[in-house]
């Protein structure tokens, strides 16, 4: 009996836990970790995005991306430097602890900075939307753990997000397929609508350290519902450079890309990206 | 025909060369840029025989090619920044089988140095100028010129002219600015001559209806003698964005002062008529804000002294002026994350009106844009309006538009208006058109 005792003893913590990460992390703190992981103070990088439609047709666009890390939240600046169509068009993003961004549009044409109203809104044509861009808000989740796996050939916490009505997301479900191995890292992430269906997979691959933070080369977004994809290529990043704070800003956004200085050699950066991507 | 065809390939063929072109601007030293684009666009009149609300097709067709290219130099060194661009207007028409005309333009448009400091900015030149948030219809920015000689085939931001002005910014934490703008002379819209496809019936009616003859438009006096000046405050936080405006300016839209001597023999007035521009104080604010996904903007405007035609022949001019309450506000809402609902409800309320006066009390409005995609990213239905409710005053345009490639963009669709000669848009109810256009940006 004293021994039935002990075994259950044992069991019982075990059962307790059963389904959660080890070190006892509760699903929240993961995604929380995982939201808040180290970018660096600051970063820049050039991105060229590929657009694939269903038929295969493909378009590309390229932009410059400053990342700054604040204490009141993180800014982001994306600056559009290809096609001529959209050159010009940048986005900006505020975070907003405790309630939703910030996120700003400048259209050359209408020489006008827009609030952005609607985070359902698609990203410049591509398959990611606005809300994309913005972290999670935790207070408008409920969060499960649901298995320890592997993703790209590394060990992953997947956690499941259920989205309160509060949060107004445009997804009633998110699955973080998030690296065990300390870094938070999430390497996947699945978007489910109100019926279950997985209606879009963003992945992330080739994951290089810059001092504490991480980056990845590849960013693939699948659009379930269309057949459309959008494969975003980190072509280089800085990270820590000093980034001047009056660079991430909403005044910044109405400069146009040759007005543009950091990095220092950024304008031949982008000449040459720019004259790869025409031929 | 052949010589417009010829002339806008030769634009384009320099459009097609911007490296060879940035590299030799390179030798003035700083960033150089050449960019722009070019537009050529196709219309054949339909009419709507006449009648209010009818859509029965005129007998005859009018037809018109207009071609529009646009180079811009943007180059940049030691914190100064000089822009030039040019544009290069070609069109031919041939209207209710009157002989063809052919037009061409060259001009400057916008050319200006901007000066950018670490808390403010000044820019002093010739520059398009943009205020106010609302998308369709803006209360606020109407102290700078529109090109109206097309009414509205082209969007707002297309029909924004460019002024002569010093314009600065000083900016503040968080996004918000403050901005002062001074226009040496003012510049009024620009509009079609009588007689012109596009031309305003009140002048038509006084020009070519009671046959008298226009004299050069004037300009109210005041402390700033020809000169307009703006200033606002833009306020940039969590929950919403806000702004409070002012403008001294003058009216944009002339009103027309009529002078009648007596008639002659033939019953023709003999006199002159005189078009003139009011001075006008606009007090307004702009918000900006979002919940739930949902957009909404809106404008509210006190101008002063604005002018409405009036039927009371004791009136000098026929042109009474009264202080007007202007609002502009309106909800757009992304659907499945690609179509885009935009709806707007907009009043102006004359203050002091009186039964003699041709508008009403009270001008409701409602305008509105939908865009839907077709296929993917690159086709979509566009389906904008505006409808007022207190009389028949209608405009629709359905639109497609396909993105061929990043440069190329195909754009073909109608335009149908309908309502009363005083109508904004029933004006024009002879104009319903199918058009068909190319956009190629460089």
């Amino acid at each position: 009996m004293k021994r039935l005792l002990m075994i259950i003893g044992v069991l019982c913590p075990l059962l307790a836990f059963a389904g959660m990460p080890a070190g006892n992390l509760v699903p929240r703190d993961i995604i929380e970790r995982s939201e808040d992981r180290p970018t660096g103070k600051d970063s820049v990088s050039m991105l060229l995005v590929t657009l694939t439609d269903k038929a295969g047709t493909k378009r590309q666009r390229g932009l410059l991306w400053y990342h700054l890390a604040g204490e009141q939240g993180d800014l982001d600046l994306q600056k559009f430097f290809y096609p001529r169509s959209i050159r010009n068009i940048a986005t900006f993003n505020e975070e907003v602890r405790g309630a939703e961004d910030l996120q700003y549009l400048y259209l050359p044409a209408a020489s006008r900075v827009r609030r952005v109203s609607s985070k359902h809104q698609t990203w410049v044509g591509s398959d990611l939307i606005y809300e994309d861009l913005q972290k999670i808000n935790l207070e408008d989740w409920t969060f499960s753990y649901v298995e320890q796996a592997s993703e790209e050939g590394f060990a992953v916490h997947v956690v499941d997000c259920q989205a309160k009505p509060s949060s107004n997301s445009a997804y009633a479900k998110r699955r973080y397929y998030i690296r065990a191995d300390g870094s938070y890292f999430p390497s996947r992430i699945d978007f489910f609508d109100a019926a279950g269906q997985l209606i879009k997979q963003v992945r992330r691959t080739e994951v290089q350290a810059y001092g504490s933070a991480l980056y990845e080369r590849f960013v693939q977004v699948n659009d379930l519902r269309n057949g459309h994809q959008t494969l975003m290529e980190r072509r280089w990043v800085r990270v820590d450079t000093g980034l001047p704070a009056s660079l991430v800003t909403v005044r910044q956004m109405e400069k146009g890309i040759e007005h543009f200085a950091e990095p220092a050699d950024v304008q031949r950066l982008v000449s040459d990206e720019t004259s790869r991507m025409v031929e | 025909m052949v010589g417009i065809v010829r002339t806008l390939a030769a634009v384009l063929s320099l459009a097609g060369a911007p490296c060879v072109s940035a590299q030799a601007l390179a030798a003035l030293g700083g960033q150089n840029t050449v960019t722009g684009f070019f537009d050529l666009r196709s219309a054949v009149g339909l009419g709507s025989g006449g009648e209010v609300g009818s859509s029965a097709l005129k007998s005859s067709l009018d037809n018109g090619l207009r071609g529009r290219g646009r180079v811009e130099l943007d180059h940049q060194a030691d914190g100064l920044r000089t822009l030039v661009s040019a544009d290069l207007e070609l069109e031919h028409k041939r209207m209710r089988s009157a002989a063809d005309e052919n037009e061409s333009t060259a001009r400057l448009w916008e050319g200006y140095v901007e000066w950018e400091g670490e808390t403010t900015s000044w820019r002093i030149g010739r520059q398009v100028i943009q205020w106010g948030v609302a998308d369709e219809v803006s209360v606020i920015d109407s102290f700078t010129p529109q090109d109206f000689r097309s009414f509205l085939i082209h969007t707002r931001f297309e029909r924004k002219w460019p002024v002569t002005a010093v314009s600065g910014r000083y900016f503040l934490d968080g996004g918000d600015f403050f901005e002062v703008l001074w226009q040496p002379q003012f510049r009024q819209d620009l509009l079609a001559q009588p007689g012109e496809e596009w031309s305003l019936f009140v002048e038509n009616n006084y020009v070519r209806g009671l046959g008298l003859s226009e004299r050069s438009t004037k300009v109210e006096g005041g402390p700033l003698g020809d000169s307009v000046f703006a200033a606002r405050r833009v306020l940039r936080r969590d929950n919403y964005d806000l702004s409070f405006n002012y403008a001294y300016q003058f009216e944009q839209m002339a009103a027309f002062r009529a002078d009648i001597q007596g008639f002659d023999a033939s019953g023709r007035a003999v006199g002159t008529v005189q078009p003139y521009h009011a001075r006008q104080h606009t007090t307004s604010m702009a918000f900006e804000s979002g919940r739930d996904g949902i957009g909404v903007r809106g404008e509210l405007a006190y101008v002063t002294d604005a002018g409405y035609v009036s039927y009371d022949m004791a009136v000098p001019g026929l042109v009474e002026r009264r202080d007007t309450l202007r609002g502009v506000a309106g909800m757009d809402y992304t659907f499945a994350s690609r179509t885009y609902i935009n709806l707007q409800y907009t009043l102006d309320y004359i203050r002091n009106h009186n039964g003699n006066m041709q508008p009403d009390k009270y001008r409701p409005s409602v305008t509105w844009r939908v865009n839907v995609p077709l296929k993917g990213e690159d086709l979509w239905l566009e389906f904008q309006g505006r409808e007022f409710m207190n009389m028949t005053d209608r405009f629709w345009r359905l639109q497609l538009r396909w993105r061929v490639t990043d440069d190329w963009e195909l754009r073909t669709g109608g335009m149908h208006f309908a309502g009363h000669d005083e109508g904004i848009f029933g004006q024009f109810r002879d104009n319903d058109q199918l058009y068909a256009g190319v956009h190629y940006y460089f």
